[in-house]
């Protein structure tokens, strides 16, 4: 299977602290690639170095079949990666809609637009002209989703987009990962929420202290009681 | 009651001057947290600039615009060359946008000279209004509705426009912007000659209230700095609030304790940094 994002072997640092020690990841297109593992391990250093917030030291990061680890992140959101971050980080200061029309930025044609996302999320069409500091968790993660979709990317990289939620807005969540899978967009998806994450999964990779300890089956997991014990504490 | 509104007037006059340069101020702050303490010597340069000009036989309007022009190109090439590296690092560009100041001061003294220049506005602006006994110059209104249009220009653009809501979005959060694919830097230099553009351009315009001399841009400063502390940093809308509180507040200050002029202004200052730190329309700190 071709690799829509390939990570090879990168190195991460927060100043001293090696946070990323030789990570490496898949992620095919049209896939859910989950990244599990306990609080601290690194998982959203993967997804910031992957965006270039925290460039990787070494290693390489290829996308859609070009290197991407040298570039600024606003060259690698245009390249197709959307980013729903942790925490979700709605501007306060910009209404509903253009928290959406600055998703747009990067210009790239394809099925997303305004009018698209609203039929997606039929509440923000109705919250449209509120701020984003006015929004519910669950609008605020609708928002942080459609702003990403907005820009017509290849990848999706989310980050914890259950933290926070109602189970019922979980489930909403689930269903609406689903749909964005049939649309052909590969999703790499960072999560806590194990059940959650394997429900949607095609593949994972377990992160530990900076390492990747394990990537296959989601279905293993499951089976793998020691797996989830020493490596996810569940 | 005529005293009232004959200071009113004057104080709204020189607060929309204010304005000019701290709208600059403020969201140069907001946007790449730099404190460009330069911002009054671009108003003293375009001042002069646009003096020499209408010395030379220019019309007032084009040789203010081309002040502006001028302050704003040596801006872009300060920017570009410095300042650019240290954004969100205000303790370098302060030291930065200090010794461009001292530059630019030495610089003007050594083109101009020490001598103070009183600048006259344009003929047909050069009358009074006379009201009974209250009698003003037409130019206050002249510049108080310049600025309004220039402050209503600024607020259409953060508002209305894309680019606008791409500067909202960076002030909020820089690092979510750029990995939405916004280049933000673009809107960095866009920025930061806006801001140069409209106080170079209101030094020939504001000329004939505040005259220009040598150290007129030091004593501005201060005076931009309360209008940003009471308006709020990064706020543009506490920029022009502030400029006319701290324009009355300085008229009023000046006519009734003349020996305490200097210090009236602060007296909004201390309040604020008391009751609401943030300023009138800044966001929590």
């Amino acid at each position: 299977m071709n690799a829509l994002l390939t990570v090879e072997d990168i190195h991460t640092y927060y100043d001293h602290s090696h946070v990323l020690q030789g990570v490496s990841l898949r992620a095919p297109s049209h896939a859910v690639t989950a990244i599990l593992g306990r609080n601290g391990v690194g998982k959203t250093t993967l997804i910031r170095s992957i965006i270039g917030f925290t460039p990787p030291r070494s290693g390489r990061i290829v996308f859609d079949g070009r290197p991407i680890e040298r570039l600024a992140s606003h060259v690698i959101a245009r390249r197709g990666i959307g980013l729903v971050p942790q925490g979700r980080r709605i501007f306060p200061s910009l209404t509903v809609r253009e928290n959406l029309l600055i998703g747009g930025a990067p210009q790239r044609s394809g099925r997303w637009n305004l009018e698209t996302v609203y039929a997606l999320f039929p509440r923000l069409a109705e919250r449209a002209a509120n701020y984003g500091g006015q929004l519910s968790g669950g609008e605020q993660q609708m928002v942080a989703i459609g702003r990403a979709l907005m820009a017509n990317p290849l990848l999706l990289l989310m980050d914890e987009p259950s933290e926070g939620l109602a189970p019922l807005i979980v489930q909403e969540l689930q269903q609406t990962m689903r749909r964005l899978k049939e649309t052909g967009l590969a999703i790499v998806l960072v999560e806590q929420n194990l059940p959650l994450a394997l429900s949607v999964a095609d593949s994972a990779s377990i992160i530990s202290k900076g390492r990747v300890i394990f990537a296959g089956d989601p279905e293993e997991i499951r089976t793998d009681a020691q797996l989830r014990t020493q490596h996810l504490g569940i | 009651m005529q005293f009232y509104i004959q200071n009113a007037l004057g104080g709204l006059a020189y607060g929309s001057l204010l304005f000019l340069i701290a709208s600059g101020l403020t969201l140069i702050f907001g946007l790449m947290r730099i404190i460009n303490l330069a911002q009054t010597s671009f108003y003293l340069l375009g001042a002069y600039i646009g003096l020499s000009l209408v010395t030379h036989g220019w019309n007032f309007w084009l040789a203010s615009l081309a002040g502006g022009i001028v302050t704003m190109a040596l801006g872009l090439a300060v920017y570009s060359a410095f300042l650019h590296r240290y954004h969100a690092d205000p303790l370098t560009s302060l030291l930065l946008t200090l010794g461009l100041t001292l530059i630019l001061d030495d610089g003007i003294l050594a083109l101009w000279g020490g001598d103070p220049h009183s600048i006259s506005p344009p003929a047909i602006f050069a009358g009074s209004l006379t009201f009974g006994t209250l009698v003003f110059p037409v130019y206050w209104l002249v510049v108080i509705g310049i600025s309004f249009a220039i402050a209503a220009i600024l607020f259409l653009t953060l508002q209305r426009t894309m680019l606008g809501v791409m500067i909202r979005a960076a002030v909020d959060d820089e690092e979510m912007t750029r990995g939405l694919g916004v280049d933000v830097n673009r809107a960095f230099y866009i920025v930061f000659a806006a801001g140069a553009l409209i106080a170079g351009l209101g030094g020939l315009l504001g000329g004939p209230i505040t005259s220009a001399y040598p150290g007129l841009d030091g004593e501005l400063t201060p005076l931009a700095f309360a209008v940003v502390i009471v308006g709020g940093m990064g706020s543009l809308g506490g920029a022009l609030a502030g400029s006319l509180i701290i324009g009355l507040v300085n008229a009023f200050g000046k006519a009734l304790f003349p020996e305490l002029s200097y210090f009236t202004i602060f007296v909004p200052v201390a309040l604020i940094m008391a009751f609401r730190p943030q300023g009138l329309f800044g966001r929590k700190l």
